[in-house]
């Protein structure tokens, strides 16, 4: 018998959503190794693609590195509600009392702890095998878990969007992607500074203005696309 | 919420019907003597450039799209927005035909561009950051149009699908200027600013007329063609309805 009080506290349903998700992703440990799998993968095809010196991949090592981030980004976002739509756990949410942000935002977390600092702790070993001088590493790292946490968010408006869709690939591809520009631009920037020997203060600081940005308002976004793709199930 | 006597109005299909149908008309005619005038204003008499010599007068189609192409997309996220809110059947055809619309202008924005780069720059294609901006609209709008397309099928299901549409629709808008700023500080970064397009300050008077009547010019070729696809949309969407039938055969 569960003895249930009739109306949740938002930080308590926040917890039990992180718990919950949390245990999902830790049961699907290979789910965990797949983005880095890809990373290494994709990476591995530009030495062999450009087939340059040494120093020529460490010239484009930030900007190389940071479009296989975001491809990464994407693809390990892809199936981010497909299950909770199959098996009616998503529409359970929306009968909810909590506001439907809350299971977004709590999902959300764990998708960037389990998907976006693994990226990040693994990025120093990808940099190293492009040749990256050593003074970009610091910032890489920095710039994929500030940047992370808007292209996750920016991800899941797009799955949100097409989860309830066949074919959804390509369309959330052609959605997210021209969304994520701004980031792009920055943190690719930001590497390359540091590398030259200024301190990226300016573009980090936007990076961050953009991951609270995101934080900010992308919840009731992908909300409202979540609930869209309820009906259309 | 008290909605206004407009709004009421746009959620009535015969009355939208009706009026666009006295619009168009007026509209259509005033686009075509807007835009012949400049063009032939902008093309035949119009000084010759002292630097690009006559290529440059593809500005009178390249600019007047380019704004028509950044607009429309306002247009779009507006007529989202007021579905989102209203629910008014009309609008989510309209987002539809400005989606349309704002996706081939942009186009034409792109092409028009790459022509007049050929001769000026000796390139096609240069990344430089108003180009980009165009293009990642360029790539926005077919979201908006993918989206839609997507959710075909049942009624429910395009109904769903506008909404996808105009959600992702008001994220662009917020999205718009940052990525413009971004670009735009790339690539001021990266390359000397000689590479901009003609500025405004740099326009002379004779040549600069012509251009503002085109701009004019279609911004009214803009709103008739608006019109033109949502009726056409309505009709099919609402072929079986009697007010339909009357509104045809009275022709």
């Amino acid at each position: 018998m569960i003895n249930a009080p009739m109306i949740f506290s938002i930080a308590a349903a926040f917890k039990a959503h992180v718990k919950a998700e949390s245990l999902l992703r830790w049961r699907h440990k290979s789910d965990i190794l797949q983005p880095l799998l890809f990373f290494v993968l994709v990476l591995s095809l530009f030495p062999i693609a450009i087939n340059a010196p040494s120093q020529e991949l460490a010239r484009l090592a930030p900007g190389i590195l940071w479009v296989i981030v975001l491809l990464a980004s994407l693809f390990s976002a892809e199936h981010l509600f497909r299950d909770d739509l199959g098996d009616g756990s998503l529409s359970a949410q929306l009968l909810s009392v909590q506001p439907l942000s809350v299971y977004v935002v709590a999902k959300l977390s764990v998708h960037v702890a389990f998907v976006v600092v693994p990226l990040a702790l693994a990025s120093p070993i990808m940099a190293l095998m492009l040749h990256m001088p050593g003074s970009g590493v610091p910032v890489l790292i920095l710039s994929v878990l500030i940047g992370g946490v808007s292209l996750s968010m920016i991800a899941a408006f797009g799955a949100a969007l097409t989860v309830s869709v066949h074919q959804r690939s390509m369309l959330l591809a052609l959605i997210t992607l021209p969304l994520y520009v701004p980031v792009l631009i920055f943190a690719s920037s930001a590497i390359q500074s540091n590398i030259d020997g200024t301190f990226p203060t300016m573009q980090l600081l936007i990076l961050m203005s953009f991951a609270l940005l995101s934080a900010a308002l992308l919840p009731w976004a992908i909300s409202a696309a979540l609930k869209l793709s309820v009906e259309n199930k | 919420m008290k909605v206004p006597q407009f709004i009421h109005l746009l959620g009535s299909p015969p009355w939208f019907y009706r009026i666009s149908g006295q619009l168009m008309p007026v509209l259509g005619l005033l686009a075509c003597a807007l835009l012949i005038v400049a063009w032939v204003w902008g093309l035949g008499f119009a000084p010759e450039d002292a630097k690009q010599g006559n290529s440059y007068r593809i500005i009178y189609l390249h600019v007047p799209t380019a704004v028509i192409a950044l607009a429309g997309y306002y247009v779009m996220a507006f007529t989202g927005l007021v579905y989102l809110v209203w629910r008014i059947q009309l609008m989510a055809l309209m987002l539809k035909s400005a989606a349309l619309i704002g996706a081939a202008m942009t186009f034409l924005a792109l092409f028009s561009g790459a022509v007049w780069g050929k001769p000026t720059w000796g390139t096609w294609w240069v990344w430089d950051a108003r180009i980009t901006s165009m293009l990642i609209l360029f790539f926005l709008y077919l979201g908006v149009l993918g989206i839609i397309n997507a959710f075909s099928g049942s009624k429910t299901s395009q109904q769903a699908g506008v909404k996808a549409a105009s959600i992702l629709a008001l994220v662009g808008t917020v999205n718009i200027p940052i990525i413009y700023k971004s670009v735009d500080w790339w690539f001021s970064l990266h390359q000397p600013a000689t590479l901009k397009l003609t500025g405004k300050s740099n326009i002379d008077g004779s040549m600069l007329t012509p251009l503002l009547i085109a701009i004019v010019g279609c911004y009214v070729f803009y709103a008739f063609m608006l019109l033109w696809r949502t009726r056409i949309e309505l009709q099919s969407s609402e072929h079986n309805k009697q007010w339909l039938r009357d509104a045809v055969s009275k022709k």
